[in-house]
């Protein structure tokens, strides 16, 4: 009982940040899994991208009706994502958990340094192509086999790197690349969850409790977004990122 | 898809319930399975969508990403 309380508090927290920062919840869930509750590297990542799903359904759904979807480049991009989800799901299945949380470290740190470096970057400007060439579809194809790789292997939802193919590869507005996003999120992250499904990874009542916590959690967290600075926001949650990827480090080399 | 995975969510719900008094797990398979599934079937509905507007190379891919997922799920229970 006290361990779904932990579970629920975990999710809650985990929401509110996620809606403030714009990053989806796997990058945390997985840490805190593994390091707060002690589940399995394994357990943690199926449980997460079954989460994903859950999320990323009901974010899509939204923005579906409000027809801020790019249904064209997720379908582009959709095929190589979900091959390299369901690869990525079979090669943490075959590798030791000690391997699967090393390079989880590496990958909530390349994460971390990504947040922080937005956090402190006072001028973003965008390259925006005017015109979409062959080539630069080929390599937004290529990058998102490599984005659902990571997250079959962690968890993770991939929209750290989904994102900015969309916007600087594709060129979609901001806003379309997020909505975009999270619908190709939702259908990556079953790709992967369906494997650790079908080999019984998935823990449903983790699921539940995850899920239960997160939804509410990521509304305060909209609720609250304007009365925060999203600039200490990610810093903070950058420096949480880097603690946990440090603990993987540690646990996974010693 | 909203409505999909709250289904699913409860039909998993329901099951460990099952679970737990009658030692029968099929129902929570059958519940997580309807969370994962609905992102497939909101993209099957896209399909259908695409088709009727006789969009060939956008149906391609997603019947493409379809075949692909699918194929992941009867590789996963058969190996």
């Amino acid at each position: 009982m006290l361990y779904l309380l932990a579970l629920f508090a975990g999710a809650l927290g985990i929401g509110f940040v996620s809606a403030i920062t714009g990053i989806g919840g796997g990058s945390l869930m997985v840490p805190f899994m593994v390091l707060a509750l002690g589940f399995d590297v394994k357990v943690a990542v199926a449980t997460s991208l079954l989460c994903i799903v859950v999320t990323s359904c009901s974010a899509a759904s939204v923005y579906l009706r409000r027809g801020l979807i790019d249904i064209k480049s997720a379908l582009l991009l959709e095929p190589a994502t979900a091959l390299g989800a369901i690869a990525g799901a079979f090669i943490t299945l075959t590798l030791p958990a000690k391997a699967v949380k090393c390079a989880l470290g590496f990958i909530l740190l390349y994460i971390s340094g990504m947040m922080l470096r937005k956090a402190l970057a006072k001028n973003q400007s965008r390259e925006s192509p005017s015109k979409l060439l062959p080539a630069r579809k080929l390599i937004s194809v290529l990058i998102s086999f490599i984005a659902g790789l990571t997250s079959g292997m962690f968890g993770i939802g991939g929209g750290v790197i989904k994102v900015p193919v969309l916007t600087m590869i594709l060129g979609l507005p901001i806003k379309v690349a997020v909505a975009t996003s999270s619908f190709m999120v939702g259908l990556t992250a079953a790709s992967g969850g369906v494997v650790y499904l079908a080999k019984g990874f998935t823990d449903p009542v983790a699921v539940l409790a995850l899920a239960a916590g997160i939804m509410p959690g990521a509304t305060l967290g909209a609720r609250y977004m304007r009365k925060l600075d999203p600039k200490v926001v990610r810093i903070v949650f950058s420096l949480i990122l880097l603690y946990a990827a440090a603990r993987l480090l540690y646990s996974a080399l010693t | 898809m909203r409505y999909g995975v709250i289904a699913g969510l409860i039909i998993t719900l329901a099951g460990i319930v099952i679970k737990y008094v009658l030692g029968d797990g099929t129902l929570v398979m059958v519940g997580l399975l309807a969370v994962v599934v609905t992102p497939i079937a909101s993209l099957a509905a896209i399909s259908a969508d695409l088709a009727s507007s006789k969009d060939k190379h956008g149906l391609a891919l997603s019947l493409l990403a379809i075949a692909i997922i699918l194929a992941s799920i009867v590789l996963s229970l058969s190996r």
